[in-house]
């Protein structure tokens, strides 16, 4: 009886690792399958976007690492600047919105100003109110603005939403880290 | 077993046993991806895929598995195939993963795609299985785009994010929040029952 | 994390991000279990208990495991393994140790596998990169919030049996409307988020 109950055991557990062994080798080759692809397809929504933000110029270089970590920043580009001029930088920045994150790609130049201002996610936005933000009008507000001590320069948007204020939120915090990444690269320099 | 035309099956799955609305399964992605009928027809597709596939492995192997680790089986099972269709989502198709977000894993907790291996794939061969997924998943497609289309129709006059009721429509924002998914899936509910009542009557 | 980012996490996962009435997780076990007030509680109690010790154990998974070994993919699979074992653990374990616990609760552990809130919250914790003590927190003010939905939704549904309605509309699609109505009520928490501190990007439609 013990034995015929061992058996039972050895076999539902051999069964259970076969059917997971089955699934396992299916998800590791869709895996490997896909994996090149989406790393393919997030590279180039960036570059997509920061072509509409920099006309023309798409070399870019990741500098997340050597940045201070803000809240809600993801990310720190540093374009080059097609023809030869000072480097941009590009910002990905969120902040929590209505039904999701706001997620926003926001392009400086070299003085800290602001070039522009590219939705990235605004999926969760309630349609027709919260998704104003991805028109064109909205976002042509943030040009010319820059870092200010406060941050609080960028708070005059009419018809405040949840996700207009998300979106203001998230650009203050692009600013912000701006600030930290132009101050590093000056004092660099006078250290030079 | 008795042999069942593809007739049978698409009855049984879009009308008189529709997981979603005579069944009632798997409402927690109806009300939260119903915003928009793109999201709705994403997301109906995902789940008749993983649908299709957990039912044709699981009736496959279903003389292997015993009987008390079953439940476990099916759930590797199931996760696998939705983390497939994740992944391939994600690959091809990115606007939607964006949009359906957390609901496509959450499809592996999806009572429909449980209910199905564990009561028709377990006890089925692989076609019927097959035929079963196929025609379960379009009923939950279908009461998707049914509940969606009030919500996006009504709630911001648009279908697949395309105004149709003009720029001045102001919308029904109720129906786009989180309460209009509740009342418009109880509507349906109720106008399901309705009128299969009356049908029985006669 | 601060005292007010406890607080604030507290209120937002209780009300103003409400599992059931705003991210429409765990509505099955809610439309099934929420005839009475005492099984409402019971099952919120049992899912409060599952979802603490869940976010920490899937944390644990995505971050000594599944990250070194960069396995970042099948997080869906290895936590809907670890909370199906989980609840299988915590079912033997009540059995044999707290008997009278096993009475009250044992016969929702099973269901709670399947409550997409679980799983839901292991794929936040990720998706939001909470620490261990934030994802802990997270789990346990998420599931506080789902039995606090389940009691007043319970609280009105017994008030309920009296009522009248269609035919149409007895039973299921009566408790939705219901849902429905609460959920108005609490689309008025929302607004608590503006002065939050960005500390819930979710990707949720």
């Amino acid at each position: 009886m013990q034995e015929n109950k061992n058996g039972k055991i050895l076999f539902s557990t051999l069964s259970l690792l076969f059917v997971s062994g089955i699934i396992a080798c299916l998800v590791a080759l869709v895996n490997n399958f896909t994996a090149p692809v989406i790393a393919q397809q997030n590279k180039q929504a960036l570059q997509q976007n920061i072509e509409k933000i920099f006309s023309g110029s798409t070399d870019y270089e990741d500098i997340t690492a050597s940045v201070e970590a803000v809240e809600g920043v993801n990310a720190v580009y540093k374009v080059k600047s097609s023809s030869g001029g000072q480097d941009n930088y590009c910002v990905h920045s969120s902040a929590a919105g209505y039904g999701g994150a706001v997620e926003l790609l926001i392009g400086f130049n070299c003085d800290g100003q602001i070039m522009g201002v590219s939705v990235l996610a605004a999926d969760g936005e309630t349609p027709g109110v919260g998704q104003k933000i991805k028109e064109q009008s909205f976002l042509d507000g943030f040009k010319g603005l820059e870092y200010d001590a406060e941050g609080t320069k960028l708070d005059g948007v009419s018809g405040a939403t949840v996700s207009s204020t998300a979106a203001v939120k998230a650009v203050n915090n692009a600013c912000l880290v701006m600030d930290k990444v132009l101050s590093a690269e000056t004092s660099e320099e006078v250290a030079e | 077993m008795k042999r069942r035309g593809i007739a049978w099956f698409a009855k049984e799955g879009l009308l008189k046993n529709n997981p979603v609305l005579v069944q009632l399964l798997g409402l927690c992605s109806v009300l939260a991806v119903s915003t928009t009928m793109t999201n709705a027809l994403g997301m109906g597709a995902a789940a008749t895929v993983v649908l299709i596939c957990s039912n044709l492995l699981i009736s496959l192997l279903r003389r292997l598995i015993p009987e008390q680790v079953r439940i476990a089986a099916y759930i590797v099972v199931i996760s696998g195939f939705v983390t497939a269709v994740q992944l391939i989502i994600k690959a091809y198709l990115p606007a939607i993963d964006k949009s359906l977000g957390i609901f496509i894993p959450l499809i592996v907790v999806n009572c429909i795609v449980l209910a199905r291996a564990e009561a028709f794939a377990s006890k089925n061969g692989p076609v019927a299985s097959i035929l079963d997924g196929v025609f379960m998943g379009l009923g939950y497609t279908a009461a998707l785009l049914c509940v969606s289309f009030i919500r996006e129709f009504f709630g911001s006059g648009s279908l697949f994010g395309i105004k149709v009721l003009g720029e001045s429509y102001p919308g029904i924002l109720m129906l786009t929040m989180p309460a209009g998914a509740f009342l418009c899936l109880a509507c349906v509910v109720a106008a399901v029952r309705y009128f299969s009542a009356r049908k029985g009557d006669k | 994390m601060s005292i007010t980012e406890l607080l604030l996490l507290c209120f937002s996962a209780i009300l103003a991000e409400n599992f059931i009435f705003v991210k429409f997780m765990g509505v099955c076990p809610f439309l099934g279990v929420s005839g009475s007030i005492d099984t409402a509680l019971s099952m919120g109690m049992a899912v409060t208990f599952v979802m603490s010790v869940a976010s920490a154990a899937t944390w644990t998974v995505y971050n000594y495991v599944l990250i070194p070994f960069k396995l970042e993919y099948l997080e869906t699979i290895a936590f809907i393994i670890i909370i199906a074992s989980l609840v299988q653990l915590i079912e033997m374990f009540m059995k044999k140790s707290f008997p009278p616990l096993y009475k009250a609760l044992g016969i929702y552990l099973p269901l709670i596998t399947t409550n997409c809130a679980v799983l839901g919250v292991a794929l936040l914790n990720v998706q939001n990169n909470y620490n261990l003590l934030e994802s802990v927190m997270y789990g346990f003010f998420a599931a506080l919030g789902f039995t606090f939905a389940l009691f007043v939704f319970a609280g009105v549904r017994q008030r309920l049996v009296l009522a009248t309605p269609p035919k149409a509309f007895e039973g299921v699609p009566l408790s939705l409307v219901t849902a429905g109505l609460i959920a108005m009520a609490f689309s008025g928490f929302q607004g608590i988020n503006l002065g939050g501190t960005g500390l819930f990007p979710f990707t949720l439609g």
